[in-house]
């Protein structure tokens, strides 16, 4: 593509750097900001971005996305909550709570354990995970982990950890795609796996 | 492209040396086990300047038709489908077309290292009971996390006790099976072997390996400071070997050249035979560049049991035409010829 404009170029460059988004794409995005209401089009777009990059936070308790630094499911529920239920992602959170079926707080552990992409387990939310659970309050650890190979071995490290809580630890129904792709799994499946969940027993070697 | 019919009984494939035998010979078997036989990459087999991959294959057994349609867009994910249904995952397909491979080269099963042994052990095992290949598949992926993390340097004991865990509960199910599965086969192996050489000597194989099922939690423990400290996983039935003896010594050192070819000969007749009482269907049999690599006693076995009817479908490859031809037409057995030049085939 030719331009004529080196800030058209520079702003399509930019756009077309975001996830799904071609030179084609970009550049309809590009030509749509370019109205006469140029203020309206601040307001709309420019403003909600560096107020998103600038000022985003992630929850000083479950790591989950917030504007606070207790995000707001945590400020609603904690005092109250029985249960934590912990996921690879963030998306898995929006995921859950778009099933409308659970009630209790999150841990957001940042990824699974997997060395052979470098992370180890200090380089995710685990002892955080570890304090919260030993808060009297909290009855049952949901281990929502993908079953895949490392998501199986994260679930298995946490039970261990997590033993000396004394909680109840429990895994979702088997039989859905988990973690990652959990936000493709509709959400009556999600829902009912949620509150089918089994107990996770350790099995000591 | 290549659009082919084979034969349902014999399919002879001949052409020179380089004219692309081998590698239609190894499309057979990538349908089969979605890889190569020759262990190259996906990558490795695009021609060179093309972008894809696609292989497609219908199968023909007691009136039903199977087809695998397998794709390979070059950097992208490579997709399966059987009856149009997509696998999840490539080891799906295996078992769906069961097969075995005789290749020239296959004296590095005798020669070479103990990964070889296992590879063959391996390759037979997984087409024959697909919970295997699973358990394989995972101890090989759980062994690598394992390893990265020794080498890593950051010791984490709960994470190590993880991983060994699970490696004891996959290793013991492979160990198991592979301990199941070499007095059957031995049998086999005995039973060619004595069909092709003059009978006299006394042929086995001892499967080698550490794991101690009663132990293996306590050996797994003992040697956790020694593998933390050289960085090195040290235990496991990854490290397992297949001995193969001649009387009572190792073939590998004591074997004559006809004695391991024998050995060998016997060894895939052995594969093919195990393989078909495991799954209860024939598996193709591919035999590259057979004229050349099977002497008379040999050549006169396969025919014997070709003429018994032990075989299903079968591929052979040889450089020229005449001599195959003479061999089959003097014995009477029927079989469609294939002519293969700079990588283009046609039937006869
Ligand atoms: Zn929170």
């Amino acid at each position: 593509m030719s331009y004529s404009s080196r800030l058209l170029e520079e702003a399509v460059e930019a756009f077309s750097r975001l996830p799904g988004i071609g030179k084609k794409s970009a550049l309809r995005m590009a030509m749509y900001l370019i109205r006469e209401d140029k203020s309206e089009m601040k307001t709309l777009f420019v403003e909600p971005v560096d107020q998103l990059i600038s000022n985003i936070k992630f929850c000083e308790k479950c790591n989950n996305i917030s504007d606070d630094d207790v995000c707001n499911i945590c400020q609603d529920r904690e005092h109250k909550a029985e249960t934590i239920c912990v996921v690879q992602s963030i998306r898995d959170v929006m995921a859950i709570e778009d099933t409308a079926q659970y009630k209790g707080i999150y841990h957001v552990l940042g990824g699974v354990i997997s060395p052979l992409d470098g992370v180890t387990a200090d380089d995710l939310n685990i002892d955080t995970l570890i304090e919260r659970a030993q808060s009297d309050q909290v009855k049952e650890v949901i281990l929502a982990i993908s079953p895949t190979i490392e998501g199986e071995t994260t679930i298995f490290y946490l039970s261990k950890k997590l033993k000396e809580a004394g909680v109840k630890i429990t895994q979702l129904a088997r039989g859905i795609s988990f973690g990652g792709e959990l936000e493709y799994a509709d959400e009556m499946t999600l829902g009912r796996s949620l509150m089918t969940r089994t107990e996770y027993k350790l099995s000591e070697i | 492209m290549a659009k082919l019919d084979f034969d349902k009984k014999i399919n002879l494939l001949y052409g020179k040396n380089g004219s692309g035998k081998t590698n239609l010979l190894d499309a057979i078997h990538y349908m089969s086990l979605a890889k190569s036989y020759f262990s190259m990459t996906d990558k490795m087999l695009i021609k060179e300047g093309e972008e894809y991959l696609r292989l497609t294959g219908k199968i023909q057994h007691d009136g039903n038709i199977q087809s695998i349609i397998i794709k390979y867009p070059l950097g992208q994910r490579k997709t399966i489908e059987v009856q149009k249904n997509r696998l999840n995952n490539s080891s799906e397909l295996v078992g769906v077309l069961p097969v075995v491979f005789i290749a020239p080269d296959d004296i590095s099963i005798v020669n070479g290292g103990s990964k070889e042994r296992r590879d063959f052990v391996n390759r037979i095992l997984c087409q024959s009971n697909p919970q295997y290949l699973r358990q394989l598949i995972r101890y090989n992926r759980v062994l690598t996390q394992k390893s990265s993390l020794l080498k890593s340097g950051k010791i984490d004991y709960t994470l190590l006790d993880t991983y060994n865990a699970d490696l004891i509960s996959t290793g013991s199910y492979i160990h198991a099976c592979r301990k199941n599965f070499i007095s059957p086969f031995i049998d086999f192996l005995q039973q060619n072997y004595a069909d092709i050489s003059d009978g006299a000597e006394q042929i086995d194989i001892q499967y080698i390996t550490q794991y101690d099922e009663a132990d293996i939690k306590n050996a797994y423990e003992n040697i956790l400071r020694e593998e933390v400290y050289s960085k090195r996983v040290l235990i496991g039935t990854h490290k397992d070997d297949f001995d193969f003896i001649i009387n009572n010594k190792r073939l590998k050192k004591y074997g004559s050249q006809g004695q391991i070819k024998s050995f060998l000969y016997a060894l895939r007749i052995a594969e093919y035979t195990y393989i078909e009482t495991q799954l209860g269907k024939k598996p193709i049999l591919i035999l590259d560049d057979f004229f050349e690599k099977l002497d008379r006693s040999r050549l006169s076995h396969l025919i014997e049991m070709i003429n018994k009817d032990t075989f299903e479908q079968i591929f052979l490859s040889d450089t020229e035409l005449d001599r195959s031809k003479t061999l089959f037409d003097d014995r009477g057995i029927d079989y469609q010829a294939f002519r293969v030049i700079e990588g283009q085939i046609a039937s006869d």
